[in-house]
């Protein structure tokens, strides 16, 4: 096996980070990207790109920190760099406002943003219907510049991306030696998960560039997240909706929300409406399988089910697929010296 | 009662909206009148780039404490208001840093959220080792100006384009009280020694994904010699230069390249901004602001003037509060006038 064949399918934040990690972790991988959707037009290209991370009801806490540490120093070194503009990720900082007082006050990963550290009184003044508050300094990675970058990066290593359907994964076999699944919603359809579900989320992007700074209700409901060129105003979390369609009255409600968390959205200008749908599950699927079909072996490598928390996880994620992927090889390397015996 | 403003700046159009808002009740013969030579988007208060924050130390000056946290108060009070866009004001969080510790600011408890920098934040800032955080307020000068001015036109304040060449000038045209808020050329009015240009330069660029404002401060270099970068609305302003004494309103190629490479160095991702615009302007500095009155008497003609300039790199910072200052010293010119006004006479 001197170069293995690897297809990742999906160009999302996942798919694109995961075939990076893969072509720098094995540089004699012979990558291609297949997928059916490029930016701007996949789910990640609605996300506001945020790292604060959605908690996982199954997956270990120390796995998601983990996944979380990797993702936010591989992007502080992009911000920190010349590249930053054009890979769209810059610091912004922020308030993450409650009505009521959570029950944990300090999130797992408040010790891997900046500055994270309650909010006194004078700044919940700003917040007459929020009793405690949390403010920090975090990332945002600006979709579409983030994904162009990476597309951008992929190209220079020879990465071949074809805009393709793959409707079932055997498709895939005899073209390549190891498959890497990261279809995000695609999944429920592609291998049958059950256990992945929409969550379907409308925004608004806005022209505000007054505002610099984040809100988010704790509640998870209702954000101000300013991006380079836009802010995007959330949001909506509807499980189950399979609709893309963007719905007239959220659109009210979320301004409404908004406005009422940060009034002077009131003159916001040129508003678009986006719809994506949350590819969630209880806990993300990072995890080998081998297919078997009539005697024949097919390597695949799962990395989709990020749910609210794509962004915040992405560069954790594709580290272990990558990771994954090498273990693949590894055990093709082997079978295929032991068929030479 | 006829009262003449010289100057359009932040000092000029916010002291003749506080007089007015007043007084104008109380004094039905009230008539305002702003002089200046500059409007507004040519000010010195139209180049800044608007960011509330004092010098790092009061000397000691508790009054100017007191009139930065005024206006910091009443700007935050405004904030929620349908005209915050309108006038240029929102809020800004950002970072002060430093080569080694130094005390804390005067106005620490003034803005929101004052900490020390963690070391991880430090790491952003190579050549750095202490520093601040905290949330400020911008309030940019080339839309509150306009905002001030449309206030004044509304109240019945008339405009008047033109250079004052002396107090006497308007006296003998029968202004009874002068506010003098002409800033950098207070001097030729009349002459202070200790009012001196703190020549400023700087470059506005697109870099919308800056979301903070840094201020770098090299203690031996002096305030403002340092580089610094504050994003606004609509573009980002990247300075640095403060001389002390250089009268010159000219751009410098030898100040650009300065400005442009220490920003750079800071943040390396400015080296893709695309530059719209370069300014120089003098900031008015002096040992301590100038807020007082003085009753001018040459021949037969007399008038009060209400001195009000001298607000260095600091104008927006303490506008409000000296607005405030000065409304007071013009009510206590109306008390006097009032006393003396009042004819001795048989009660009928």
């Amino acid at each position: 096996m001197a170069s293995p064949k690897v297809a990742v399918v999906g160009a999302g934040v996942i798919g694109l980070s995961t075939a990076l990690c893969i072509t720098e972790t094995c540089p004699s991988c012979s990558v291609t990207v297949l997928s059916d959707q490029f930016s701007p037009n996949t789910t990640s290209d609605v996300a506001a790109g945020m790292l604060i991370p959605h908690t996982y009801p199954d997956t270990p806490i120390h796995r998601q920190k983990q996944w979380f540490k990797e993702t936010f120093a591989y992007l502080f070194a992009i911000s920190n760099s010349a590249e930053a503009s054009e890979a769209g990720i810059h610091l912004v900082s922020g308030w993450q406002v409650f009505k009521s007082i959570p029950k944990e006050e300090s999130p797992f990963w408040s010790d891997i943003v900046l500055g994270f550290r309650p909010m006194s009184e004078a700044e919940l003044q700003k917040f007459p219907q929020h009793r405690f508050g949390q403010a920090f300094t975090t990332l945002k990675c600006d979709c579409p510049p983030y994904l162009l970058w990476l597309e951008k990066k992929l190209k220079a290593t020879g990465i071949q991306m074809h805009t393709r359907k793959v409707s079932d994964l055997w498709e895939l076999h005899g073209e390549y030696d190891i498959v890497v699944n990261c279809t995000g919603l695609g999944a429920h359809q592609l291998v049958g998960d059950k256990q992945l579900f929409p969550v379907r989320g409308q925004v608004l992007k806005v022209q505000a560039p007054w505002v610099k700074q984040f809100i988010r209700d704790g509640d998870g409901l209702t954000y101000i997240y300013p991006g380079i060129h836009r802010v995007t105003l959330g949001g909506t979390r509807e499980k189950g909706s399979w609709s893309l369609s963007p719905d007239a009255g959220t659109t009210r409600d979320i301004f409404d929300r908004c406005c009422s968390l940060e009034p002077s959205l009131q003159r916001a200008q040129d508003i678009e409406v986006k719809v994506g749908l949350r590819p969630s599950r209880q806990c993300v699927r990072v995890q080998r399988e081998v297919l078997g079909q009539g005697g024949v072996k097919l390597p695949v490598v799962h990395n989709y089910g990020h749910g609210a928390g794509g962004f915040s996880v992405h560069k954790g994620t594709a580290n272990e697929a990558a990771r994954l992927v090498g273990e693949c090889i590894s055990t093709l390397q082997g079978s295929s010296s032991r068929a030479k015996l | 009662m006829r009262v003449a403003i010289i100057g359009a700046g932040v000092i000029g159009l916010s002291s003749a909206l506080c007089i007015h808002e007043q007084f104008h009740g109380l004094v039905p013969s009230l008539e305002l009148e702003v002089y200046a030579d500059h409007f507004t988007p040519h000010t010195t208060s139209d180049g800044a780039a608007g960011l509330w924050q004092p010098y790092l130390s009061d000397h000691g000056n508790l009054q100017e404490t007191l009139w930065n946290k005024e206006t910091f108060d009443y700007l935050l009070g405004h904030l929620h208001s349908p005209a915050a866009k309108e006038m240029g004001l929102f809020l800004l969080s950002g970072y002060n840093l430093f080569t080694e510790p130094v005390p804390d600011p005067s106005w620490k408890n003034i803005v929101l959220g004052f900490r020390n920098l963690t070391p991880k934040e430090l790491e952003l800032f190579p050549g750095y080792s202490y520093g601040w955080f905290n949330t400020a307020l911008m309030l940019e000068g080339r839309s509150y100006l306009p905002w001030l001015t449309n206030r004044l036109t509304q109240r019945g304040v008339k405009f008047f384009h033109k250079k004052v060449e002396s107090f006497q000038e308007l006296f003998s045209q029968g202004v009874d009280v002068v506010l003098n808020c002409s800033g950098m050329r207070a001097g030729a009015l009349q002459p202070d020694p200790e009012l001196q240009p703190g020549r400023g330069q700087v470059i506005k660029v697109l870099a919308p994904w800056v979301k903070h404002f840094i201020i770098t401060h090299d203690l031996k270099s002096g305030i403002y010699n340092s580089p610094y970068v504050i994003p606004g609305s609509e573009f980002t302003v990247l300075g640095g230069i403060y001389q002390y004494g250089n009268w010159s309103e000219e751009n410098s190629a030898k100040d650009h390249k300065s400005i442009w490479d220490s920003c750079c160095r800071l943040l390396p991702a400015l080296q893709k901004a695309k530059i719209v615009g370069e300014w120089s302007g003098l900031r008015p500095a002096r040992p301590s602001v100038r807020l007082e009155r003085e009753s001018i008497r040459l021949g037969n003609l007399q008038g009060e003037v209400i001195h009000n300039y001298g607000h260095g790199g600091f104008g927006i910072t303490i506008h409000r509060g000296c607005a405030m200052a000065a409304a007071r010293l013009f009510g206590s010119i109306l008390q006097e006038k009032r006393a003396l006004a009042t004819p001795p006479g048989p009660r009928l």
